[in-house]
């Protein structure tokens, strides 16, 4: 039986609450997100009881499904804190900052460097979370301001969810719903995603100082965002998979070139930056009068970033390789449950399996374990201990990994009570009940934006909206492969929204508590890039 | 109790809750199954608790709870 959610007003703004509270607790109040999120949690559980016909027993089988997705998530956290700590605890971040200024003395083309590019190469192979767990450190290490270290890569890594990671959210998107044009709704939604790559280059800029440093960065905005909006674009008519690989490694190796460039080589003039601590605002840090002298060359200091992309490539990318670990499979059975709506989940005796070895996770424990191997061998431990009082690599983790680990439990549980109740259904049915075709092809990023909001992921936007977007661009005579390509562009887009990627943000930045002031920055950029992506998809539909 | 110590004790009941539930609802074990939404409810609530103690607590309790004073502040 098919389910009929309802979708009168008084549903629809019901639906909407715990996502309004959510909102208001965290950039409203500032509250922290370990307190906030079960706040909304709490909200949705009592308002699928109340007015969404849901039992209880579908209540709790929701919740247990949005804990084990969680697992997911925390299983990319805790490794990358540890990889984080195992660096910073040897003096790394401390070598890396000093050894940088060699390369380029432009604080602006180091945060474009690491916060666009290096993170889009993150997301192009591994993604879950791990450029902003990874790229966060690396941006305090250059000394940008901790608010500004988690909103820029963020913002930045945004545009590779669809295509990255190996196109996974792509490759789901073909698994729920049979796309009928696959070639044209592939570069209909590359030209989507490459105004979110072009609009993240701009927006770093504008949080690092404004216009002026938009007019000091926009020629390497322009080549950047050629090379990865436009070369993703130009390989998907080839194949969408490698795609995104390809464009972000290509820009990733395109960054030497640039920085003998005079123009990025050198500190830039003199603008009133923001996202910068006072005494690192024109150049980086590494220059100022030291009272020590690194204990590490940059080489090592960067060393467990190269370990973890070079496991990461040999796990993803040598199919006997990547079929021989990718066969190790875990998931929980649960039963079916429905709803007094008919909403139902079927039963099953492995939800959402994931594969062990080829997570991202994996891939950063092994990093972290070689990592910390070398440095000891190295004596960088005893080293940096000298220089600065530490306290154990145990302690750094689970400070930022409990907070991170509580909030992305109550995000993800709210999130399946949602799915299973209804209500996130009644949200985007109630969104396109209400507008015109013109009117929907406008917003069907907006319920991208939602999907990705409430779960963290792409893929799970892509897999809970897609058959939604294409049965009423059917019903409303509009293209499907444009709506589908508004949904994909508005599922990565919510990526720089979605509480739970704060959250990972704030942990490996010592700043957990703080996840409202992030959003205040990443919420308003967010939208503006959502207006333009609707715009496109109207014009995508009028072509 | 520190914060460190309920947010642990807080995934650590999330956690619990989940082979309880997915036991509970696999195998028709109601017991298992409530007990580990119990788990989940509890180990949600103790953060927004912690916070709302501390408000009580610096309200009324402001000079003889000195424990829950250095509780709130860390």
């Amino acid at each position: 039986m098919e389910a009929n959610v309802p979708t009168d007003l008084l549903h629809w703004i019901a639906a909407l609450l715990p996502i309004a509270l959510l909102l208001l607790l965290l950039v409203g109040f500032r509250w922290k997100s370990t307190e906030a999120g079960p706040v909304g949690l709490f909200a949705a559980i009592i308002i699928a009881l109340l007015l969404f016909r849901t039992p209880l027993e579908t209540v709790t089988v929701a919740v247990g499904k949005g804990v084990w997705d969680s697992i997911f998530i925390l299983y990319v956290i805790w490794p990358a804190l540890l990889l984080y700590r195992v660096a910073d605890r040897a003096g790394a971040f401390d070598s890396l900052r000093i050894g940088i200024t060699r390369f380029s003395k432009n604080n602006m083309f180091l945060v474009l460097a690491f916060g666009w590019v290096f993170a889009s190469f993150l997301q192009g192979i591994a993604g879950f979370g791990v450029p902003i767990a990874v790229v966060a450190p690396l941006l305090l290490a250059i000394g940008v301001k901790p608010i500004f270290a988690v909103a820029i890569p963020l913002m930045g890594h945004a545009w590779a969810n669809m295509f990255g990671t190996i196109a996974v959210s792509w490759l789901a998107t073909n698994t729920v719903i049979d796309i009928a044009e696959p070639v044209a709704t592939a570069w209909e939604t590359a030209a989507l995603l490459w105004i979110v790559n072009i609009v993240g280059g701009l927006t770093i800029a504008w949080l690092y100082g404004r216009g002026a440093a938009i007019r000091h960065a926009l020629p390497v905005i322009l080549i950047i965002s050629l090379i990865h909006g436009g070369g993703q674009f130009a390989l998907v008519f080839w194949n969408p998979v490698v795609s995104n690989f390809i464009a972000g490694t290509t820009a990733l190796l395109l960054l030497y070139p640039l920085s003998r460039w005079k123009r990025y080589n050198q500190p830039h003039e003199d603008m009133a930056v923001q996202a910068m601590s006072e005494e690192n605002s024109r150049e980086p840090s590494g220059r100022e009068e030291r009272t020590h002298e690194p204990v590490m060359g940059l080489g090592m200091a960067v060393f467990p970033y190269i370990v973890l992309t070079v496991v990461t490539l040999g796990g993803l990318l040598i199919p006997p390789i990547e079929t021989a670990l990718g066969a190790v499979e875990v998931g929980l059975p649960f039963a079916e449950v429905t709803t007094g709506y008919n909403v139902t989940r079927e039963a099953t005796d492995a939800y959402s399996p994931f594969a062990v070895f080829t997570h991202p996770g994996t891939f950063l424990v092994i990093s972290s374990i070689i990592a910390w191997a070398v440095y000891r061998l190295k004596g960088y431990y005893a080293a940096w201990s000298r220089i600065k009082e530490q306290e154990s690599i145990w302690k750094g983790v689970t400070d930022g990994a409990f907070p991170a680990s509580v909030a992305v439990l109550s995000f993800l549980t709210m999130a399946t009570v949602f799915d299973h109740s209804g209500q996130t259904q009644t949200l985007a049915l109630g969104i396109a009940a209400a507008t015109p075709p013109v009117g929907y092809a406008f917003a069907s990023n907006f319920i991208g934006v939602l999907g990705a909001f409430m779960t963290s992921s792409n893929t799970a936007s892509n897999v809970l909206f897609s058959g939604l977007q294409q049965s009423v661009a059917q019903l409303q005579n509009l293209p499907a492969s444009s709506i589908i390509a508004g949904q994909s562009a508005g599922g990565a887009l919510g990526n720089a929204i979605a509480p739970a990627n704060v959250v990972l943000g704030t942990g490996t930045t010592g700043i957990s508590g703080q996840e409202g002031a992030v959003l205040q920055k990443t919420l308003p950029l967010s939208l503006i890039v959502a207006v333009l992506i609707g715009i496109g998809t109207i014009i995508l539909v009028a072509m | 109790m520190k914060s460190k110590t309920a947010l642990g004790l807080g995934l650590i009941l999330f956690l619990l809750g989940l082979p309880l539930i997915s036991l509970g609802s696999a195998r028709e074990i109601g017991v298992l199954f409530y007990l580990g939404l119990a788990a989940v409810i509890v180990g949600a609530a103790l953060p927004p608790f912690i916070r709302f103690s501390c408000r009580i607590a610096g309200t009324w309790l402001s000079e003889q709870n000195a424990d829950w004073r250095r509780t709130c502040n860390q």
